[in-house]
C-alpha cells in the first residue's frame, strides 16, 4: 500500500496574517483509502482541504495529488477531484437532474455522460423519484444527499468531503454512509472531514486528527485507541478528547 | 463549458416568475408609456375658450368657424368666469371678442377687437389654439374682403343683382372652397411622431440594457453567498470559465430584454425599418456586452448582494445620465465631455444616428469599437482583479 500514495502532503504551512492556520501537516493517504480528518473549531481543518482543493495556496510546503502539485498545478489537481461543502452548494431552482447534470459538464463531462451519470447517482443516493423535482421543494436530508452526488457525478479518484452529515436524519445519514462505502469498493480515495467520532469510526480506515495547525495523531481507529485501553471500550471521543483537551476553543 | 454555463442561467432567469416578470414587464410598460405619450391619433386636438362681448352675426361666425376647425372643442364663457379661471390656471389662455367685431368686420379700422388673455405663454395647446384662431380671423377677415369688393365691383358695374344675393354668391362660393378646397392637404400616417420617437428610444433602449450591470455585479456574490463558488471553482470549469460564463449570462439577458423593446418598437411603432432593426439589434449587443463587463468589475470587487446591487445601480444611472440616455447633451458643453468616458453615451450616438437614418452599421465602427475595446479591458481588468482578491475572499 505504501507504494501507492494517492496524496502526499509535505510540510504544508498556511497563516491568516501572523496567526499560523496549518503549522508544517505533512501526511499521506493510499489509493482506495478514506482518510478521517478530525479536530476542533480553529484546528485548520478547513484551511487544509481548501489547500487540498486548489482553493487556497500553501504558503509553504507542497501537496501531490495523483502526482499532480495543488501549487504548481492546480488545474490538472481539479481534475481529479470532487469536492462536497459544508455549505448546500445546489441550484434550488433547478431539479436535481439539472444540478447534477450541471455539474458535470463543469466537470468535464459530455452532455450523454453527465445525463447517464446524474440518473446513476440520482439511485445511489436513493432521490431518483424526486429528480424531476426543483431542489426548493427537497427537505434537508434530500438536499444533503443531493450535495454529495454531485461530487461524485464525474467519478472522481478523490473526493473531499467536508463535513456531510450535518443537520440530517439518521436514515440519510446511513445513506450517505452506504454511499461513502460503495464508491470506496470501487476503488475512490475519500477524505472525510466530521465532527461526528461515530462516522469517522465507523467509515474511515485512517484518521488525523489536527489541533492548532498541527497533527496530534494519526493511525487507524484501533492505532488511536490502544494507547487509553482496550480499543473495544474506548472510543473514539476519549481519543481526541485526550489529544486536543476539553477547554472550549469558541 | 462556460456557454453552457450562460445556458443555464438563462435557464434560471426563465424560472423565476419575480425576476422574469418585471424583467421583461419593464421594457414593456416603458413601452406603452411611450405609446400613450406620442403614439396613437398624431392630430391636434384642444379647446378655445371665448368670452363673446360683441354678439353679433359676424363674431357668432366667427366662433362658428373655429369651431368647425378640426379637433377645435370651443368652451363658451362669461367674462367674469373667464377671468376667474384664469387667475386659477383652469385656463391659460382665453380669447375675448370685444364689441364692434362685427361693426369692425364690415367696416374696417384695424383696431384691435380680438383680445388674448393668457397666463405666461398660455401653454402649448393655448398657443396652438391662439393660432388656429388667427387663421379663423384671419378667415373671416378675407370673406368679409370679398363680399365688400363683390358689393363695389357690383356697384360700380350696375348690375342688376341684389345686396342679398351678391352676400349669397359669395358666401356660397366660400362655402363650396371648404367643402372641396381648390388646394387640400392630405395627411398620411406614416407612424408616430418620428422625432420624439427617436430623441426618447435610444436612451430607454440604452437604460434598459445597463440592467445587465446589477445583474452581472450580483451574479458571483450570489454563487459566493449560496456556497457554489467554492464548488464551481474546484471544477475544470476554473475562474477564467467562471468569468466567461457570467458574463456570457449577464450579456444574454441585457439583450434579450432589448431585444424584446427593440421588437415592440419595430411592430408597434413602426419608426424604423426592418434594416434599421437589423443595426439597432447589432448596436444593443455591443452595447449588452460593454454592461455585462462593467457588471463583471464590479462583481470582481463587491464582497456582498448590497455592495454588488448599489453599486450596480449608481454605476447605471451615472452613466446612462453622463452618457445622454435622459437628454442629449449640448455639444461642446461640459456634460458633453464627461459623457464621452459613458460607454452608454456610445450606444446612444450610434442608436440615433441609425434612427435619423445618418449613418449605418459601417459607419459607426467607432462607436463598436469603443463598446468592444471597454468590454474586453474591463474584463481582463475585473479577472485580474478577482484573482488577487480570491486569497482570503472566495
Amino acid at each position: 500500500m505504501e507504494e501507492n500514495w494517492f496524496v502526499e502532503a509535505v510540510d504544508i504551512r498556511h497563516a491568516y496574517g501572523d496567526e499560523p492556520s496549518v503549522d508544517g501537516v505533512s501526511f499521506r493517504i493510499a489509493k482506495g483509502e478514506v482518510y478521517g480528518l478530525l479536530g476542533p473549531n480553529g484546528a485548520g481543518k478547513t484551511t487544509l482541504i481548501r489547500i487540498l482543493n486548489t482553493l487556497l495556496p500553501p504558503h509553504a510546503g507542497d501537496a501531490l495529488i495523483g502526482g499532480r502539485s495543488v501549487r504548481k498545478d492546480p488545474a490538472s489537481v481539479r481534475a481529479q477531484i470532487g469536492v462536497c461543502p459544508q455549505n448546500l452548494a445546489i441550484y434550488e431552482d433547478l431539479t436535481g437532474v439539472e444540478n447534477l447534470v450541471f455539474f458535470g459538464r463543469m466537470s468535464g463531462l459530455s452532455g450523454s455522460a453527465a445525463r447517464a451519470a446524474a440518473d446513476e447517482f440520482l439511485g445511489l443516493v436513493g432521490l431518483s423519484e424526486r429528480g424531476r423535482d426543483r431542489t426548493r421543494s427537497y427537505s434537508g436530508g434530500m438536499k444533503r444527499r443531493l450535495n454529495l452526488a454531485i461530487a461524485l457525478v464525474a467519478r472522481p479518484d478523490l473526493v473531499l468531503l467536508d463535513e456531510p452529515t450535518v443537520g440530517v436524519d439518521p436514515q440519510s445519514r446511513n445513506r450517505i454512509f452506504d454511499t461513502v462505502e460503495a464508491l470506496n469498493q470501487q476503488g475512490m480515495t475519500v477524505v472525510y472531514t466530521t465532527h461526528y467520532m461515530e462516522e469517522a469510526d465507523r467509515l474511515c480506515d485512517r484518521i488525523m486528527i489536527m489541533d492548532r495547525g498541527r497533527i496530534v495523531g494519526e493511525g487507524t481507529p484501533r492505532d488511536l485507541k490502544e494507547p487509553l485501553g482496550d480499543p473495544a471500550e474506548v472510543t473514539l471521543e476519549d481519543v481526541f478528547l485526550s489529544l486536543t483537551g476539553r477547554n472550549l476553543r469558541d | 463549458m462556460p456557454f453552457y454555463m450562460a445556458l443555464i442561467e438563462i435557464k434560471r432567469y426563465f424560472r423565476d416568475p419575480g425576476d422574469l416578470t418585471l424583467s421583461l414587464a419593464l421594457p414593456v410598460a416603458l413601452l406603452a408609456l411611450m405609446l400613450g405619450a406620442f403614439g396613437g391619433d398624431s392630430s391636434f386636438s384642444g379647446t378655445a375658450s371665448i368670452v363673446d362681448l360683441d354678439g353679433t352675426p359676424e363674431s357668432r361666425r366667427l366662433i362658428e368657424i373655429i369651431g368647425a376647425e378640426p379637433g377645435i372643442d370651443v368652451e363658451l364663457l362669461d367674462e367674469s368666469r373667464a377671468d376667474r379661471l384664469l387667475a386659477g390656471s383652469s385656463r391659460l389662455l382665453v380669447m375675448v371678442v370685444h364689441r364692434g367685431y362685427g361693426e369692425g368686420l364690415m367696416g374696417g379700422g384695424g383696431r384691435p377687437l380680438i383680445e388674448f388673455r393668457q397666463r405666461g405663454s398660455g401653454g402649448d395647446e393655448g398657443l396652438i389654439v391662439a393660432s388656429i384662431v388667427r387663421g379663423a380671423v384671419g378667415k373671416q377677415a378675407r370673406e368679409a374682403v370679398a363680399l365688400s369688393q363683390a358689393r363695389v365691383v357690383a356697384a360700380s358695374n350696375e348690375l342688376s343683382a341684389s345686396g342679398e344675393e351678391i352676400e349669397r354668391a359669395v358666401l356660397d362660393a366660400v362655402e363650396r372652397d371648404r367643402e372641396a378646397p381648390i388646394v387640400s392637404v392630405r395627411v398620411e400616417d406614416a407612424g408616430v411622431g418620428t422625432p420624439t420617437f427617436n430623441i426618447f428610444f435610444p436612451g430607454i433602449l440604452t437604460m434598459m440594457v445597463m440592467f445587465a450591470v446589477t445583474t452581472s455585479a450580483s451574479a458571483i456574490v450570489e454563487e459566493k453567498r449560496d456556497g457554489r463558488l467554492e464548488r464551481l471553482l474546484t471544477t475544470r470549469l476554473g475562474v477564467t470559465g467562471i468569468f466567461i460564463g457570467k458574463f456570457l449570462s449577464g450579456l444574454s439577458r441585457g439583450f434579450l430584454q432589448a431585444l424584446l423593446l427593440c421588437t415592440l418598437g419595430l411592430a408597434v411603432f413602426r419608426s424604423f425599418s426592418p434594416a434599421d432593426y437589423g443595426q439597432i439589434v447589432v448596436v444593443t449587443l455591443f452595447l449588452a456586452a460593454c454592461a455585462a463587463a462593467v457588471g463583471m468589475a464590479i462583481a470582481s470587487v463587491a464582497r456582498t448582494s448590497e455592495q454588488a446591487n448599489w453599486a450596480g445601480v449608481v454605476v447605471t444611472m451615472v452613466t446612462a445620465v453622463v452618457g445622454g440616455s435622459f437628454f442629449e447633451p449640448a455639444g461642446g458643453g461640459v456634460l458633453d465631455v464627461i459623457g464621452r468616458i459613458s460607454p452608454v453615451r456610445y450606444g446612444n450616438d450610434a442608436l440615433r444616428d441609425i434612427l435619423s437614418g445618418s449613418a449605418n452599421l459601417g459607419g459607426l465602427w467607432v462607436e463598436l469599437a469603443v463598446l468592444a475595446g471597454v468590454s474586453a479591458v474591463l474584463l481582463v481588468i475585473s479577472r485580474r482583479l478577482f484573482s488577487a482578491l480570491q486569497g482570503e475572499a472566495v
